[in-house]
């Protein structure tokens, strides 16, 4: 059934604000991932939409334009049509071989938890995740989903440079780096296989939503993977 | 084809080819990118005949040296002090014509950070999602996606039309960076409502400081007395302009390079036709500024839209 966002979506719970000239944020605070996944889709037909970043509670809206009424681009987001049988397009899996041998925060993390390696990296494995944004850095993959008994304190110093493919914990959340950056969260593991590709379209294959499982391998098995030009 | 070039025999920090910018990239965390002082490169571009958002070189902090091997219409703006052509002294925010075997030397203007060199004709550049802008991070743009270095070579293709030479800026575009404590216009941020009331009405009082922590990516700025309620907010999206709150003064300013989300509460955001302003202010300058609504912002870039027309070729 085809139903516009304001009927499909209670519209009290739909506000919006400026962000910029060219950008406004789209507040959705009690809709669910899916939810927010399926609209994010049909933002996607706005007139003169330069792009969107899809957040946890909220979805900002850049325009190659500037906005000069946004009450009207507020109503013709409304207007957009949703369908409402199919919660967006079908799940995806991802399966993602992760070297835990090249977690150099590894051991820490697990003196921090009080836990055996073997079992961290059996439980970490154990659980299924999905991608709740994508952002902060190119490529970069806030996962949903780490146990809240995993959860360890970011670094006192960020490091300059954490590796291209890095799994990380930070806080309650998890991640990984698609990209050599600084970053501030505990490395435990790292995937041999490229997440970001400037010269692909698109350079992500990973969207919100997404379902991603991790899979332990060996430096071995890394090796003969191993995407990375470091 | 057969193409111009240039050697760069004295390079600078951060020194990389820029335009407008990378557009329908901020869903994969990818900056916007393009040059800090947009309008200084719109205006070199001007200058020798290009369009506005063609590709440039961006310049920082000190002084650079080139050695053209061909001819060319060149034109410097932005924080530049001099042109020294074989040790020849010219104005900058002129059109200039160099010769095959000319060195040319920019010479940094101290109370300003970025400037410009555009070239007549068509600057060869790695393009990536349609801009050639520099981001090292994830290799795009620029040669090779790094920033430009000594002993690299530049290459241009000349285009057809003629060349005005004479061609000058007005003065009233030719920025002083002389004023004390220069006004940036700001827009009230998505959490502009988290200020506690006596920041709120001391707003356009307040002495903003630049620290020396500033880069493509953001300035850091303290402004004393600016505090909020509440210093953390769900991930959200930020855009180059956004001033997020970090703590009591701590101040953010989102530049060209930025994140494309941010856990801070977003207080409020440059203007667009400011933005370019704020980049050229030094480390430990002061700064004030003044609350505008969105009409007086897009009248603000309307203005400079006007400018760029009246440059017309």
């Amino acid at each position: 059934m085809a139903l516009d966002l304001r009927r499909a979506y209670n519209q009290a719970d739909l506000s919006w604000s400026m962000l910029s000239e060219q950008a406004m944020l789209l507040y959705l605070p009690k809709a669910r991932r899916s939810a927010i996944q399926q609209i994010n889709q049909v933002l996607q037909g706005l007139a003169d939409l330069d792009s969107t970043v899809a957040a946890y509670d909220s979805i900002g809206l850049l325009f190659t334009k500037p906005i000069i009424q946004p009450e009207l681009v507020f109503e013709s987001i409304l207007n957009l049509t949703l369908d409402v049988r199919v919660s967006g397009k079908p799940t995806t899996l991802h399966t993602i071989p992760i070297c835990f041998e090249l977690g150099p925060d590894l051991e820490s993390v697990c003196a921090h938890l009080k836990l055996e390696k073997a079992d961290f990296i059996h439980r970490y494995c154990d659980n299924k995740y999905e991608v709740a944004m994508c952002g902060f850095l190119p490529g970069f993959l806030y996962l949903d989903g780490l146990a809240p008994e995993f959860a360890v304190p970011r670094l006192t110093q960020a490091r300059k440079q954490v590796p291209a493919g890095s799994i990380a914990i930070g806080g309650t959340q998890t991640g990984l780096y698609s990209l050599p950056s600084p970053g501030g969260w505990q490395l435990i593991a790292r995937t041999p296989v490229s997440c970001f590709d400037a010269q692909a379209q698109p350079p992500m294959k990973k969207a919100i939503g997404d379902k991603i499982r991790f899979e332990a391998i060996s430096p071995a098995q890394f090796n003969a993977l191993n995407t990375h030009a470091d | 084809m057969p193409t111009n070039s240039l050697t760069i025999l004295k390079a600078c920090p951060a020194m990389s080819l820029q335009d407008a910018g990378r557009r329908g990239v901020a869903a994969w965390g990818i900056p916007s990118g393009g040059a800090m002082d947009h309008q200084a490169m719109q205006l070199a571009n001007r200058l020798v005949g290009n369009e506005p958002n063609a590709a440039v070189i961006e310049m920082a902090l000190i002084d650079v040296t080139l050695l053209f091997h061909h001819e060319a219409y060149i034109a410097c703006t932005g924080a530049v002090q001099a042109i020294m052509i074989n040790e020849q002294t010219h104005l900058p925010n002129h059109c200039l014509n160099v010769q095959a075997l000319d060195v040319v030397q920019i010479k940094v203007h101290p109370k300003a950070n970025f400037y410009y060199l555009a070239i007549a004709g068509n600057l060869q550049a790695k393009r990536d999602f349609g801009s050639c802008s520099t981001y090292p991070l994830a290799r795009l743009g620029g040669l090779d996606g790094t920033y430009l270095k000594k002993g690299d070579v530049l290459h241009w293709e000349v285009s057809a039309q003629k060349i005005k030479q004479s061609k000058v800026l007005a003065p009233h575009l030719i920025p002083l960076y002389d004023a004390a404590s220069p006004i940036i216009r700001v827009l009230k941020g998505p959490e502009f409502e988290r200020l506690t009331e006596a920041s709120k009405q001391q707003l356009e009082s307040l002495e903003l400081y630049l620290s020396t922590d500033c880069n493509r990516m953001a300035y850091r700025a303290l402004a004393k007395g600016m505090e909020a309620s509440d210093y953390q907010i769900t991930s959200s999206m930020v855009v180059p302009g956004s001033i997020q709150l970090s703590g009591p003064g701590q101040c953010t300013i989102l530049m060209r390079d930025a994140q494309t989300s941010g856990g801070y509460p977003r207080i409020l955001q440059v203007i667009a036709a400011d933005l370019a302003r704020l980049a050229q202010l030094k480390p430990n300058q002061s700064f004030k500024l003044r609350l505008v609504d969105l009409a007086e912002a897009h009248q603000a870039n309307s203005y400079w839209e006007g400018v760029l027309n009246s440059l017309r070729p």
